[in-house]
């Protein structure tokens, strides 16, 4: 495990290639068998003719070994198939949970999303009781938090029309990040970007009324005061009712972790139906069909199917 | 209670030796603070006094921890005292092999009895029963105080001032079974030195075998015990330092290193032949596990006669072993588990060896550091006959029992024999594990009976096991006990002789209300049987629910409430609701509440939820025009007067306040000046506090607003909530989330927000009346929260043990769940899982034979969560799931 941790790191860097749970894996399709001989070394390819479900250690060992040397797409395929199926074999026998575990854990390493990760770590922590701590969805640091509230001060601002103050603040990386990452948040229909924000902001504030919304002249004029003829007394962005909501929305969460009501979050789409950390899922998840665990000619097969592999 | 043992112990949380010593190494050695080398008797006293007085100085010598350390110390002391123990030890623990330097004799009489008491108590396992008998002893034949005796034990203080032994004549009544010890011998003839305590030790023989009453044979059970400082035939030696005749010094050093009868079920002599088998490894593995199998066959047939102590030192022993074992790839599973491959005879002793080997090896499968190779080869041995999955891992051995137990009872109704013999033995090891915790004992007694009833031959042939258990149930009335024996009453596949013994032993237990007319004659047909069950729902207060009106309303009510299709997230939040009443009715039902059972029905027709309020319409912001009351004010320009006037204008007028009119009463209240100016903008302001745009006016200008308690005052108008934050110094971060908090409220992101907030409420009403909460319910995750607790709480008890359910793991898959949720809706949804498997647990303890259709229920319930697209959807799979269990626990004679 020690060796694999310190492979995981280069994996890591490697993310590019790195498998999605949401996405099957016959999407990407299985690794061409050419390809496959070309990254695989001799010893590799013995292990992997000989690996056997009843010993689902062998599946975790060789994705392991090929994690050593992850220099190609089909080696790294490879590798999340075997941990796929390492899972899947270990996870029914209590001896076997804690490789199935490892399996999970290093799987998670593979893939690219946050939420994906902590459900593997979670999968991971609930094949083997008592080990390791629950992932945790971290704390937001101080700094964030600032950024955050710096976020939801540009959503005020753009309804009111400072826009100097919007395109100041947009400046800041952290901000505009934040933004960004929430941009389906900004209105109802969640077609509102950041980059119409940047440019909503160059409107203002209103060059008729600097955003007083009404015209006095001076009194040597004896004229009546009017309402702004540019801004007609309401400078800012303009929203439906809906995406004013959603906005609002949107700045409470950044303000605050407090739970939100039910409606709000199903209005806003921020509640996503809840993840079972249940390992029995893993290969569904990962469309790998765990009945074909021997490993034949480049494809994976039922071992009814098999001949017996000499190396 | 070895080192080890308080390590061990002590799980999941801090090492108390390392609390009060710092980081020590295992082993009585290091315990006591000093090199594995050969001591004697005064040495060790020597140190272990000095450990006692480290303890006494630590702030926290006077809580629980430092008095579990110092009980170990004292059992290292004892261990070390007998020089049997210390030379395995010894080599255990990599000692030098010098042999212990002898000092001059056998010490001070005073040394000699301390060794004595610390002797008793940590040969006893600590300061327990067995330990006080041995100081009484010890005090009686020295003629001490018992209250000196403990005092200089310092068991719970410092060392006190030596202790003056006193003559005094023996007497008899102290304690009876010393009283057969004490008559062998006479009142101390000896005088004892003012200045030079000595101690005479009168020469005795061994009580007279078999011609002695019964108590005193149980007394010279006790004088025999190898572990009890036994009076020694030889010859006085003379005390150098008296210069008189002093006895020689009673000790386990006269003892047998290893007893040879294991049979007896002698605690001591099964530790030291486990301990003796585990420094055999060293030299021949074979023959080591030869004995250590010896010992452990032994302790498998007496444990449930041990002390607790006793019992936690051959358990620690065994665990040494197997660690050691374990260091020289030395497989001991099989040896472990070998009671466990036996099939379950009439041979004494053989379920409590099964239920021995269960718990062993439940508890080395917790020791993650035993290694990989040890824990898979226990693992895949350590399964009882029958059961389902392999043994869990257990923190302790009585745990591991206590949830083998379930599955002991099954591969006993399983087994070929009929005997009453094996029954008896899992009542007597019920009771070793369960103490006086009377309902799971009956919990236990009552799953035992089902599957004993169940069985193919239960008739003529089960009837005395059946008697063995019935007879062993405390007969208090409860809801597992009710629905039980009504169930069995109903379910005609069980024959009459079966219920017959059970009725025997109901009206032999003299419950209340149970008289001699309710047993039930072998051969008696349904009409019989009927007319009893009825007696007994008479004398439980319990009708029989499943054929009443109720029940049959709500089945039918339930048929129809599961069948119904729900579209849209609020149908979806009505009907999860609606189906949440239901399992409340039916629960109701199942207790025997009729009246709270229809008055959930009745809300179920007339349900509150459907009552859903329509929704206000979404708060609306006018456009200024020309008419804005804002006009007017900025026309008046500085002057005040004219301000002034254009405000009571507004005052005056039923304008509506749109968005430059709302800006310019919050600009002018949070700083308008001079004060009248603000004051009368603020009036303006409280006047039109419920319009949107001074909401919005509100928050747009929040951050240009002084921080200042009269802007706090009018803000908190606004945001419709005078919270506690208004009255701080800095209150403008709680404002700002109150104001949002508010604006949310009155501009919803869609039109079904509202309505579905409302349904959301009537879900949450019912999670909180399931959850037995009375008054204004909280928020809908707030009430999930406590119907989960509630139902961790109800079946906190559990011993059945069903494979991945139980509450261990349904708390861990809670947490997994939890640890990767992050919206409040999600979280529900995670507490409503919990509670589906908590009704599914309980499912399973009211229906044991309908495992597997409690199973098909929740695999369902599992991959409909799995593909529903929305957590509501999940919520409404969670209630029907909860639902159609609970069907399941009120079907007919609830067997499937």
């Amino acid at each position: 495990m020690i060796r694999l941790a310190f492979f995981l790191s280069c994996v890591c860097s490697y993310l590019s290639l790195g498998a999605d749970p949401a996405m099957p894996a016959q999407s990407a399709g299985p690794p061409t068998r050419e390809a496959l001989t070309l990254s695989l070394d001799p010893e590799e390819q013995r292990k992997l003719l000989q690996i056997d479900s009843r010993r689902p250690q062998e599946y975790l060992e060789l994705a392991e070994d090929l994690l050593d040397r992850p220099d190609s797409q089909p080696r790294l395929e490879l590798a999340r198939d075997l941990l796929v199926r390492a899972i899947e074999y270990g996870r029914v026998l209590p001896e076997n949970r804690r490789v199935a575990s490892s399996a999970a854990a290093a799987l998670a390493t593979l893939c690219r999303r946050p939420s994906d990760q902590l459900w593997l770590r979670a999968i991971a922590t609930v094949l083997q009781p008592g080990d390791a701590p629950l992932p945790q969805v971290s704390a937001k640091p101080l700094a964030n938090q600032a950024a955050e509230a710096k976020a939801s001060m540009v959503l005020t601002l753009i309804r009111a029309g400072e826009g100097t103050e919007v395109t100041e603040l947009l400046r800041d990386d952290a901000v505009r990040a934040i933004l960004v990452r929430h941009e389906s948040e900004l209105s109802a229909d969640g077609t509102l970007t950041v980059t119409d924000i940047e440019n909503e902001a160059k409107k203002w504030p209103c060059p008729e009324c600097s955003n007083a919304g009404i015209i006095t002249p001076p009194k040597s004029q004896h004229a009546a005061a009017k309402i702004c003829p540019v801004c007609a007394g309401n400078p800012g962005l303009k929203l439906s009712p809906e995406s004013l909501g959603a906005q609002l929305r949107l700045q409470r969460r950044l303000q605050s972790d407090a739970p939100e009501s039910w409606g709000s979050q199903l209005a806003t789409q921020t509640a996503p139906p809840a993840r079972d950390p249940d390992p029995a899922s893993v290969a569904i998840v990962f469309g790998v069909d765990a009945r074909k665990s021997v490993w034949r000619e480049g494809v994976w097969i039922s071992p009814a199917d098999a001949k017996p592999e000499n190396p | 209670m070895t080192s080890r043992g308080v390590r061990q112990s002590s799980r999941g949380r801090a090492d108390p030796v390392a609390l009060f010593f710092g980081p020590t190494g295992s082993g009585p050695f290091a315990l006591l603070g000093v090199d594995a080398r050969p001591m004697d008797s005064a040495d060790v006293l020597e140190v272990l006094h000095r450990r006692l007085d480290q303890l006494a100085g630590h702030p926290q010598s006077a809580t629980p921890a430092a008095e579990e350390v110092r009980l170990a110390l004292h059992s290292a002391a004892a261990q070390l005292c007998d020089p049997a123990l210390q030379e395995l030890l010894l080599q255990q623990w990599g000692g030098s092999k010098e042999r212990p330097r002898e000092r001059s004799g056998p010490g001070t009489p005073q040394a000699l009895f301390e060794r004595e008491l610390h002797l008793a108590v940590g040969m006893s396992g600590g300061w327990n029963d067995q330990a006080r008998l041995r100081v009484l002893a010890a005090c009686e034949a020295r003629g001490v105080a018992v209250a000196d005796a403990v005092s200089l034990l310092s068991l719970r203080s410092p060392p006190v001032e030596p202790v003056r032994i006193q003559p005094r004549a023996r007497s008899r009544s102290t304690y009876p079974a010393l009283a057969a010890e004490v008559h062998l011998e006479e009142a101390y003839p000896q005088e004892l030195h003012p200045e030079k305590e000595y101690v005479r030790w009168d020469i005795f023989l061994l009580a007279g075998f078999g011609a002695l009453a019964l108590v005193s044979v149980i007394a010279t059970i006790i004088l025999l015990s190898p572990s009890r400082p036994t009076p020694s035939p030889a010859p006085a030696t003379p005390a150098p330092e008296l210069g008189v005749a002093s006895p020689v010094p009673v000790s386990v050093q006269e003892l047998p290193a290893i007893p040879a009868d294991l049979s007896s079920g002698d605690a001591r002599a099964i530790s030291l032949e486990i301990v003796g088998s585990t420094r055999d490894l060293a030299t021949d593995g074979a023959a080591a596990l030869q004995r250590f199998s010896r010992g452990y066959e032994a302790f498998g047939k007496s444990w449930t006669m041990m002390q607790a102590d006793e019992l936690a030192a051959v358990v620690s022993g065994i665990v040494d072993f197997a660690f050691a074992a374990s260091r020289q790839d030395i497989d001991v599973a099989k040896a472990i588990t070998a009671p466990l491959a036996t099939p379950i005879g009439d041979a004494k002793g053989s379920v409590r060896t099964l239920a021995m080997s269960a718990g062993i090896a439940s508890r080395l499968l917790s020791e993650a550091d035993l290694g990989r190779a040890a824990i898979q080869s226990i693992a895949s041995l350590a399964i009882i006959p029958g059961a389902a999955q392999a043994l869990d891992g257990a923190a302790s051995f009585r745990a591991g029992i206590e949830r083998a137990l379930p599955d002991i009872a099954v591969a006993i109704a399983g087994s070929s024999n009929r005997s009453p013999q094996p029954w008896k033995e899992f009542i007597e090891v019920r009771d070793a594990v369960f103490a006086d915790r009377t309902e799971p004992k009956d919990r236990l007694t009552i799953g035992a009976l089902d599957a004993l009833l169940h069985a193919p031959d239960a008739g003529v042939a089960g009837a005395p096991g059946v008697q063995v258990l019935a007879a062993a149930l405390s007969w208090q009335a409860s809801d597992d006990l009710r629905n039980a024996v009504f169930g069995w009453f109903d379910d005609m596949a069980i024959p009459g002789e079966a219920i017959s013994a059970i009725t025997r032993a109901m009206v032999a237990s003299s419950a209340p209300g149970i008289d001699s007319t309710m047993v039930l004659a072998p051969a008696s047909g349904p009409e019989a049987r009927a007319a009893v069950r009825e007696r007994l729902a008479q004398v439980w207060q319990a009708g029989p629910v499943r054929t009443s009106d109720i029940s049959e309303e709500w089945k039918a009510l339930a048929a129809k409430l599961l069948s119904e299709p729900a579209t849209d997230p609020k149908a979806q939040l009505l009907l999860a609701s609606r189906l949440a009443l239901l399992t409340l009715a039916g629960e109701d039902i199942r207790t025997s509440k009729p009246d709270d059972a229809k008055a959930a029905l009745r809300e179920l027709v007339t349900p509150a939820a459907s009552n859903a309020q329509t929704p206000p319409p979404p708060a609306r912001v006018p456009s200024p025009g020309p008419q804005s009351g804002a006009i007017d004010f900025a026309q008046a320009g500085n002057s005040v007067q004219a301000r002034l006037e254009a405000l009571k204008k507004i005052q005056n007028s039923s304008l509506e306040t749109d968005s430059l009119l709302a800006r310019m009463l919050v600009v002018e209240s949070a700083r308008g000046s001079p004060a009248p100016v603000r004051d009368a903008a603020r009036a303006e302001l409280r006047r039109r506090i419920d319009a949107p745009a001074i909401l919005l006016a509100t928050i747009e200008f929040f951050r240009q607003l002084p921080e200042t308690p009269e802007n706090a005052d009018w803000v908190s108008e606004v945001a419709g909530k005078p919270g506690a934050w208004k009255n701080r110094p800095k209150w403008k971060v709680s404002g700002l989330l109150a104001l949002l908090d508010r604006a949310c409220e009155r501009f919803p992101a869609s039109s079904s927000e509202a309505s579905i907030d409302a349904a959301a409420d009537a879900l949450g009403r019912a999670w909180w009346l399931r959850a037995g909460e009375s008054g204004e319910p909280g928020s809908a995750d707030q009430s999930i929260r406590r119907l989960e607790s509630a139902l961790d709480s109800t079946t906190r008890a559990v011993s059945r043990r069903e494979p991945g359910w139980s509450p261990s793991e349904i708390r861990r898959r809670k947490e997994a769940r939890l640890s990767i949720a992050t919206a409040s809706l999600e979280k529900a949804v995670v507490m409503q899982a919990a509670c589906v498997e908590w009704t599914a647990l309980q499912a399973m303890m009211d229906r044991p034979r309908a495992g597997e259709a409690i199973r098909d229920i929740t695999r369902e319930w599992s991959m409909r969560c799995r593909t529903a697209d929305t957590a509501v959807l999940q919520l409404l799979e969670g209630e029907r799931a909860m639902l159609q269990l609970q069907v399941l626990r009120l079907s007919a004679g609830g067997k499937s």
